[in-house]
């Protein structure tokens, strides 16, 4: 038998293994005569709904179906004359149904759906799906746009990076930056997808903002653990944006402005129907308008550059192409502190100065049959990522990642409601660096890697669809390793009959490994640099295994609790060696952890709170208690992530056009190692004359870890106004972030004595032109 | 569809103002000193007569002393060694010693000979009474040492020693005393003493700290060097070669156990961080404590002729 690692090295025969293997799946495809097909549509909003479930029964009970494509287009072949029974379903939306009659030919039906009012039997799907804070089914939660817009930020539009900060488990580094941590995992252990190609630093130097915006985004998937088959390479979590496609109807777009972000959104058809290009151009103005707020220096300059073009060709096939382009530089200690608090002139150093850039270039082709129940996603491209820390024009250090994919996704629709889920990517990455010796060792190299993710994994209905398993396969294969790692997955949910089929209980369980990771040096501030390398041949595999059981409770309409735990463990990772010198060069130790916790979601809307004043409340509170312990040959500790709970509440006061927010962040403090001073180090032998013999200036520090920073509090306030005039939507926006002035801290500085905070208050206020 | 505000609802409402009123303080003191007040380092030598340690005052921030007059210049504290055997208490002086124009350090000078078997108690304390404390012990003497001989291969003649009780020891040296015997006066010529660095070697066995060297390579050393002469020495042309060796002797310094280990290729990362070369209770560094030791043998005929045999 041939053995899978050297399979892999055999493209072609894999491509025909695959083609056959879909060839024989499509023998038991009988000729219908008769083709149905139409687009849904949200009724409220006239978007496109992409993955509809559209079902056709004949009167025997046969089912047939398919899921609408990116424009919510859908088309059934072949169909025999009869009488057959319609249902169209979409997670949040009342489902339709309708009997037909089909005699030939071909019949058009283009469907609205109307938003739901969350009937009880939605509960499992609505958790999967409906992107709410409570809407989390063992570490997955969908989200769409509307949700992101629910998090007010600087500027006008949403970002899913304003949204994540929100979400319980997810810990963020600071108010620039925008590095995360998710339930225990470090900083290179979480993959970002962007229409399926990996984005490697996707989040903008002041965190409200990413690659990722609401005018972007069509969906977003984000595992915060547990995560299937589908994924690998990364053993914490996933972020998984789909970018949506422009209006094939109606030239359409939006600009805002606002002193942080303003941006530009066009929309055009290119072939009514057909063929649409969707372009967003978004740029910072701080450095322009607000280069100095409250004695705090602004010197940020970032924004992305954003197109696609979409093509639906009729008969299933779409083509799309797009590109992404983010770029980040400023100085994230342009603000420094004493001890005592006062704000010092500060000059910018080498390890402050950080900057940043992703370009990302791709394809996708899609086949929704009409005669087949497969869907066939396509898609490749490259993504590339440039980090440099120290003046721009002379970094001291620079990365560079550039990757090339190619994916094959094919989903194939059983009976019963099941289906099968088969994939492969190719990936091969250029990792170079020039690092100058005194980071992690290393000099400058460059090498490459070649990644193979297969996966196999199936979607199994039972017991009417009350329980819901996905069991899974993911093989990662290294050819130049030789190695191949087998993960098995397992995803599922249960919703019993008892009270009121309100609840629904969910369970993941996987095993991950990664071989690129990326090296920062704890001694940046806001480890805004990283080097990608990858792990050597002979050192052993981080991995990861996770276990996620939650319950989902939908008390009545509007209201609903998510309660979720977790338990991860974390082996071979490369911690930093504790180093009591300013200047040593950081060495690499291994270390294997484990981290743990519980988050409990409550989700809220339209609450009355006076009827007459047509008054209604939303929003949503969260609480995540956590730990994460690393150990290393020598010490126990808990890393510099280890935020042992999260609290985050929003509150939205709204009244026909015009909403008040306000959103509270809490984060118990992080942890960090304390000093009792400094001193000199020697190494003493009995041949040392201590008279001759300088020493280092050594920093006596205590039981690394051990000490705590302040609790991080922030609490920001909008107030938004919304007219709407036909196809026209004007929103005005003004607010602030951290409203009471909190100096949160971001960094200290154990050798100088300096003080880096968060950001201060922010007041912002911006206008936004739509045209829908 | 709208609903009610619940009791849940205001008491979430309620929760998050009470929260946002509970605003901690933002403040960090990253300092956490909970009575470390000096980093000590040095060694007592029973073979000097005057001892000198170092003395680093453990500060918030990182310490130089620019100018003798500068405030750093004067340490405000004062060092004395207790004899714990004996009670003699003996103070030391303090002595800024500047190693460059820009380094300056504060050391601390004793005047005695520290008394093998004795404790020493030494202690560095500030004005208000804080002190860091460190007890040293000098090691005792060692006992004459017997020594076994292992004959390898005409290019290996090992002298084994085993030193009981011991840790460690540091430097070893082998001393040859030669004579050439064909020179017409009692008991021949003698030669200068030859000494050769071994460097740290060896490992602690149940018994003691074994070591090892080869008495071969010394001795063509050292008859080379006869052969190629010394041209500030120069020998009579009609010189007799080779000379005989008349005892060999080994001597090396051994400190006080429990000195941290410092053979092989020492993990610098790992020992400099604090607390994990340190004896000093209160405080940070290391002060140890020396002895020496030397053996020497005759060398009887068969091992000079052995020798002879390997040029």
């Amino acid at each position: 038998m041939m053995h899978l690692a050297t399979m892999w090295r055999r493209p072609a025969r894999l491509a025909t293994l695959f083609f056959l293997f879909t060839g024989w799946l499509a023998l038991g495809a009988a000729a219908q005569t008769t083709t149905l097909r139409g687009f849904v549509t949200d009724a409220t909003s006239e978007q496109s709904l992409q993955g509809a479930t559209v079902a056709l029964e004949d009167a025997a009970g046969t089912l047939s179906g398919v899921a609408t494509d990116g424009d919510g287009y859908f088309i059934l072949r072949r169909l025999d004359p009869g009488t057959y029974t319609l249902r169209i379903s979409f997670i949040g939306y009342a489902p339709y149904e309708e009997s037909l009659t089909l005699s030939g030919g071909v019949v058009q039906r283009n469907v609205a759906l109307a938003p739901s009012e969350a009937g009880l039997d939605e509960v499992i799907v609505e958790a999967e799906a409906d992107g709410s804070i409570a809407a989390v089914a063992a570490g997955l939660q969908r989200v769409q746009p509307a949700q992101i817009t629910r998090v007010p930020m600087p500027g006008v539009s949403g970002d899913l990076a304003a949204y994540l900060q929100t979400v319980p488990g997810i810990v963020v580094q600071g108010d620039r930056g925008g590095q995360f941590f998710v339930r225990g995992g470090a900083l290179d252990q979480n993959l970002a997808l962007f229409e399926g190609l990996p984005i490697y630093m996707p989040f903008h130097i002041i965190s409200f903002y990413s690659a990722f915006p609401d005018e972007v985004i069509n969906e977003a998937d984000l595992y915060t653990g547990g995560f299937g088959a589908r994924y690998g390479t990364r053993v914490s979590s996933v972020v998984d944006v789909e970018a949506r496609n422009g209006n094939k109807q109606d030239v359409s777009g939006a600009a805002s402005v606002s002193p942080f972000l303003s941006s530009v959104r066009v929309e055009v058809p290119l072939v009514e129907n057909q063929v649409s290009a969707i372009g967003l151009v978004r740029q910072s103005l701080i450095t322009q308008v607000v280069p100095d707020l409250f004695g705090q220096k602004m010197p940020y300059e970032f924004g992305d550059r954003f197109g696609k073009v979409h093509a639906f060709f009729g008969g299933g096939h779409s083509l799309s192409a797009f590109g992404l382009y983010t770029f980040d530089q400023g100085d994230i200690a342009a603000t420094e502190k004493s001890f005592e608090g006062d704000i010092q002139p500060s000059v910018p150093d080498d390890t402050s100065q950080v900057g940043w850039k992703n370009l990302l270039v791709g394809g996708r082709y899609s086949y929704l049959s009409s005669t087949l129940p497969f869907h066939l996603d396509l898609h490749g491209g490259r993504s590339w990522m440039e980090n440099e820390i120290g003046q721009p024009d002379d970094p001291e250090r620079r990365s560079e990642i550039e990757s090339y994919d190619a994916a094959a996704h094919l989903t194939w629709f059983l009976r019963r409601g099941r289906e099968l889920h088969l994939g492969h990517t190719y990936r091969r990455s250029t990792l170079s660096y020039t690092l100058g010796g005194l980071f992690q060792d290393l000099a400058e190299n460059e090498e490459t890697l070649t990644e193979h993710s297969s996966y196999a994994e199936l979607e199994w209905p039972m017991a009417g669809g009350r329980i819901n398993i996905w069991p899974g396969l993911h093989a990662y294969t290294l050819p130049d390793y030789k190695k191949t790692f087998l993960e098995p997955r397992l995803r599922a949910t249960w919703q019993p009959t008892w009270f009121e089929d309100r609840l629904q209980f969910n369970l993941a369980l996987g095993r991950y490994h990664q071989v690129l990771v990326g090296l920062n040096d704890e001694r940046d501030i806001g480890n805004l640099f990283t080097a990608w390398v990858s792990v050597p041949e002979d050192d052993p595999t981080p991995r990861a295994d996770h276990a996620i059981l939650g319950v989902n409770v939908r008390v009545q309409p509007g209201l609903s609790f998510a309660a979720e735990g977790f338990y991860k463990t974390l082996e071979n990772l490369s911690v930093p060696v504790f180093s009591a010198f300013p200047s040593f060069t950081t060495d690499l130790q291994q270390a294997d952890g484990r981290a743990y916790g519980v988050d409990v979601r409550a989700d809220f809307s339209d609450f009355v709170v006076d009827e007459d004043l047509a008054l209604y409340l939303d929003g949503y509170l969260s609480l995540a208690r956590s730990q994460v312990e690393y150990e290393t040959e020598t010490l126990t500790y808990t890393p510099s992530h280890d935020r042992r709970t999260q609290f985050n509440a929003l509150l939205t006061l709204r009244r026909e056009d015009l909403s008040f927010t306000v959103q509270f962040q809490f984060g118990s403090g992080l942890p960090y190692t304390s000093s009792a001073g400094f001193d000199k180090w020697l190494l003493l032998t009995p041949d040392t004359d201590v008279t001759q013999e300088v020493g280092l200036d050594r920093i006596a520090y205590n039981e690394p870890f051990a000490a705590r920073l302040p609790d991080y509090e922030r609490l920001d306030a909008w107030i938004e106004r919304r007219i709407e005039r036909g196809r026209y939507v004007t929103t005005l926006r003004a607010g602030a972030v951290n409203i009471l002035n909190r100096e949160n801290l971001f960094y200290f500085d154990l050798f100088t004595f300096k003080r880096i905070d968060q950001l201060p208050l922010i007041p912002s206020v911006g206008v936004k032109l739509e045209i829908r | 569809m709208a609903r009610n505000v619940s009791s849940l609802l205001l008491g979430a409402c309620s929760l998050v103002l009470v929260l946002t009123g509970g605003c901690d303080s933002t403040e960090i003191d990253p300092f956490e000193n909970e009575g470390k007040y000096f980093t000590i380092y040095g060694y007592l030598d029973p073979f000097a007569s005057e001892q000198t340690i170092r003395v680093v005052p453990i500060r918030r921030s990182l310490e130089t002393i620019p100018t003798p007059d500068a405030p750093q210049a004067s340490i405000n504290a004062e060092v004395h060694t207790e004899d714990l055997m004996t009670g003699e208490v003996i103070p030391w002086t303090h002595r800024l010693y500047q190693w460059d124009d820009t380094t300056r350090f504060h050391l601390f000078d004793a005047a005695f000979n520290p008394l093998p078997g004795h404790s020493y108690r030494l202690q560095v304390q500030q004005a208000n009474g804080q002190a860091s404390t460190v007890t040293v012990t000098i090691p005792e003497r060692l006992p004459a040492l017997p020594f076994t001989l292992i004959d390898v291969n005409p290019d290996s003649l090992l002298v084994e020693l085993v030193v009981p009780g011991i840790d460690q020891i540091w430097t070893v040296r082998a001393h040859y005393e030669l004579v050439n015997p064909t020179v017409d006066r009692p008991g021949g010529l003698r030669l200068p003493d030859y000494t050769f660095e071994h460097g740290l070697r060896g490992e602690s066995t149940a018994d003691g700290w074994r070591f090892r060297f080869n008495l071969i390579p010394d001795y063509r050393a050292i008859v080379d060097g006869f052969a190629t002469g010394d041209p500030e020495n120069p020998l009579p042309p009609d010189f007799p070669l080779p000379p005989r060796l008349k005892t060999f002797g080994v001597s090396f310094a051994f400190p006080q156990n429990g000195w941290p280990r410092l053979h092989g290729t020492p993990d610098l990362t790992t020992l400099s961080q604090p607390g994990q070369f340190s004896n000093v209770e209160n405080g940070d560094g290391f002060v140890g404590a020396l002895s020496f030791h030397r053996d020497d043998w005759p060398v009887d005929e068969v091992l000079q002729n052995r020798l002879f045999d390997s040029l």
